[in-house]
């Protein structure tokens, strides 16, 4: 399953996750997953950023530093400052 | 224009500019029905003269079609390929709670109509290939089978309910931890990741406005609580974000953060 990836103007990253039943039973999966991701972009302000279409498979698998990820060319890569951050903030707690 | 015939299954077929002609096919049944038109020759009426035999009518190209009288057996009201009627009607009274009142249509026809159906019958059956409405009539009995491949649209109340305002119009069950996977959903086109705990539903059909309801939960594991809030500041008419949370320590004492879930199940109703 192609998920798109954009890339915030804070260099953060969200990533739209096509829901498979919303797929039509005349439509191929190209023309689907233009319209799903088309009206993702348009009705939540995502217009003019830069995104990459992956396989979902390729996302990073844990989820433990989600919010250090960002889009480094093709790849998701950690934030490293963000990283330091958050386990700073997890051992204060 | 009252009009006896004995035979075996009838054709009717016509057009709505001229009165309708009648066909029937050998047959070993005998079979009899009252028919006459109405003043415009345009609409055919049927009458079964003898209930104890199938009725079974075939109907061309009419502006309308109507079925009435006392049945015994199963009755049939087909329009098939090529059929493009304006209407049809059926009345009658089922005298046996075994028996179907069936409609079948394999083709477009704009509206169905099943008049008085007060008896007690318990089977009726609609098979439609396109209609665009369907009126079930004023029977005092429940329909039991409707099976219709096009959309159904109910402008009144089903059994008192106002269907449309109570029907649930999107939603959605997904797992937020790890790669985020959508277990199953309704009227969602995509979920958006936007950090942890911070997701954007994206509705297929938008919502009238931004009045409709969000409702959900999460799903957890051992003593903790897990909680699901809506930024309603932003929500809109294709859209909806929420956030989940993980709270833990008692009281004052209590610290809030987002928190992924595995289990998280979100509904909308309101108007669309």
């Amino acid at each position: 399953m192609k998920v798109r990836i954009i890339k915030k103007q804070d260099n953060s990253i969200s990533i739209i996750h096509p829901a498979i039943k919303s797929r039509r039973l005349d439509e191929t999966e190209d023309k689907w997953l233009k319209r799903v991701f088309d009206k993702a972009i348009a009705t939540q302000n995502f217009k003019g950023l830069d995104y990459i279409d992956i396989d979902a498979s390729e996302l990073p698998n844990s989820r433990e530093y989600r919010n250090a990820w960002e889009l480094k060319g093709d790849k998701i890569s950690l934030n490293t400052a963000k990283v330091e951050e958050m386990d700073l903030k997890k051992s204060k707690n | 224009m009252t009009q006896p015939i004995a035979g075996g299954d009838i054709w009717l077929v016509g057009h709505a500019s001229d009165p309708a002609q009648i066909f029937w096919t050998e047959s070993t049944k005998t079979i009899g029905f009252k028919t006459y038109t109405d003043e415009t020759g345009k609409n055919f009426y049927l009458s079964p003269m003898d209930s104890a035999v199938d009725h079974n009518m075939y109907l061309g190209s009419l502006s309308s079609c109507e079925i009435v009288g006392i049945l015994s057996e199963t009755a049939y009201l087909m329009g098939g390929e090529g059929v493009h009627l304006a209407s049809m009607w059926a009345y009658g009274v089922v005298n046996d709670p075994n028996l179907k009142f069936q409609l079948s249509i394999s083709n477009a026809i704009n509206q169905i109509f099943f008049g008085n159906l007060a008896s007690n019958a318990a089977l009726y059956q609609v098979t439609s290939g396109g209609a665009t409405s369907a009126d079930l009539g004023t029977s005092s009995n429940k329909w039991k089978d409707l099976n219709m491949s096009g959309d159904l649209t109910v402008d009144g109340t089903v059994d008192g309910q106002d269907v449309a305002q109570q029907s649930v119009k999107g939603w959605i069950s997904f797992n937020g931890t790890g790669t985020i996977s959508i277990n199953d959903s309704y009227n969602v086109t995509s979920i958006t990741d936007n950090g942890v705990g911070d997701y954007t539903i994206t509705w297929d059909t938008d919502f009238a406005n931004t009045n409709y309801a969000v409702v959900g939960n999460c799903g957890h594991t051992g003593g903790v609580l897990a909680s699901l809030t809506v930024e309603s500041d932003v929500l809109a008419v294709g859209t909806s974000r929420i956030h989940t949370w993980f709270t833990f320590g008692n009281g004052m004492a209590s610290v809030v953060s987002a928190n992924d879930w595995a289990g998280v199940y979100v509904m909308a109703i309101g108007d669309q």
